[in-house]
């Protein structure tokens, strides 16, 4: 009984080393997207991630709301706005669409703590 | 133990939570002879944690669930100490609670957690100010080790993202207790088979969170095959009725009529 014991603690002990030495490893990374203009905004992302299916993830944000979402970061990627983003789609109440792929996304995007989109009168700027 | 409520006893109650999470309703050793070490499984952790209590109304269909955590204030201050054990105890009685089936019958789930230094899962709390790094919470529920649960006041920035985002994070962390307690090293390093029990990545076959419905609390998701909005997430989560059952089956159980 003393040998299972014995045996146990030092099969547990291994194994929660590696889980703590694996789950320091990656690096948890989010994208804010800030509406700082007068009125609401329906964001839609278009994602792709190879080899899996695009998606999009669709939500509203009211003037000056704000929303985010998370991605992950292994521990030799560098770390840049989320890979996966494609392009973004806006659209007000007006009726304004803006389209940005993703070198436009870039442009507007800034790092402070999570990567921050800033949305405002300029990037809503309608013809 | 045979009281008649509504038709259902709590031998009836008793035996259909077991039988839900795959639980002999008996206590049970087995012992095995395998290669040249003696396995001695000693199965039976029901109603057996030192750290929750329920107790069964079952006139009313309600079950209170006491939780307690040893909440450590090592080095904050008494207001974030304050703050933080106040979101911990807030974001366990939110995700926790909840109505579950058993024996035919709808009840009410209500868990609330309470910060107690005996008969309690020990937890570290910590506020994370590197505005360049999100603090990862942890569990090991094992070895004497603390949990330990990180507020992300600098990466978050803002508070009221940071608060929902603690919140969530103590009720995840605090259910890795009950996972352990109910399924072992399996069921709570794995989050329920989505992730690799070593490695913590998701695996191939783990799904994207789920478009609309319910997210699970205790699951990790593959979000690069469907990903989810913070707000989606604060809102959606819940934990799942097994979990609930599995926390039920460690509590230390009073039937009530």
């Amino acid at each position: 009984m003393e040998k299972i014991t014995i045996h146990s603690f030092i099969k547990s002990t291994i194994l929660l080393l590696m889980f703590l030495s694996a789950t320091s490893c990656s690096s948890i990374n989010m994208v804010a997207i800030e509406n700082n203009t007068k009125e609401a905004i329906i964001f839609q992302g278009e994602f792709e991630h190879q080899p899996h299916a695009p998606y999009n993830m669709v939500f509203e944000l009211k003037p000056g709301e704000n929303n985010l979402w998370e991605y992950e970061l292994g521990p030799l990627e560098e770390n840049k706005l989320d890979k996966g983003l494609k392009q973004i789609t806006l659209k007000n109440e007006r009726g304004c669409t803006i389209v940005l792929e993703r070198g436009a996304i870039e442009k507007i995007t800034k790092k402070e703590g999570p990567w921050i989109i800033n949305i405002n009168k300029d990037v809503m700027a309608c013809k | 133990m045979n009281t008649v409520i509504d038709g259902l006893t709590e031998e009836q109650f008793h035996k259909t939570i077991h039988k839900d999470i795959d639980k002999p309703v008996q206590n049970f050793r087995k012992k095995i002879i395998h290669s040249k070490y003696r396995h001695i499984k000693v199965h039976t952790g029901a109603h057996k944690v030192s750290w929750a209590e329920a107790t069964i109304f079952s006139k009313q269909k309600l079950i209170n669930i006491q939780v307690y955590l040893n909440f450590k204030q090592n080095d904050l201050n008494d207001s974030d100490y304050k703050k933080l054990k106040g979101l911990a105890v807030e974001g366990i009685g939110q995700y926790w609670s909840r109505n579950i089936k058993a024996s035919g019958s709808q009840f009410m789930v209500r868990v609330q957690a309470h910060h107690r230094t005996a008969n309690a899962i020990p937890v570290d709390l910590y506020i994370e100010s590197d505005r360049n790094t999100y603090g990862r919470s942890m569990n090991p529920a094992m070895l004497g080790i603390d949990a330990s649960f990180i507020y992300n006041k600098g990466y978050l920035g803002n508070l009221e993202r940071a608060d929902s985002d603690f919140k969530l994070i103590a009720a995840h962390e605090f259910g890795h207790s009950v996972l352990m307690h109910a399924g072992g090293l399996p069921l709570f390093w794995g989050h329920k088979g989505s992730t690799n029990p070593l490695t913590q990545s998701v695996k191939s076959s783990t799904p994207g969170y789920p478009n609309g419905a319910p997210i699970d609390l205790m699951k990790y998701y593959d979000g690069e095959k469907y990903g989810a909005d913070f707000r989606t997430r604060i809102n959606n989560t819940v934990a799942m009725e097994i979990d609930i059952k599995r926390l039920i089956w460690g509590a230390k159980i009073q039937w009530k009529k």
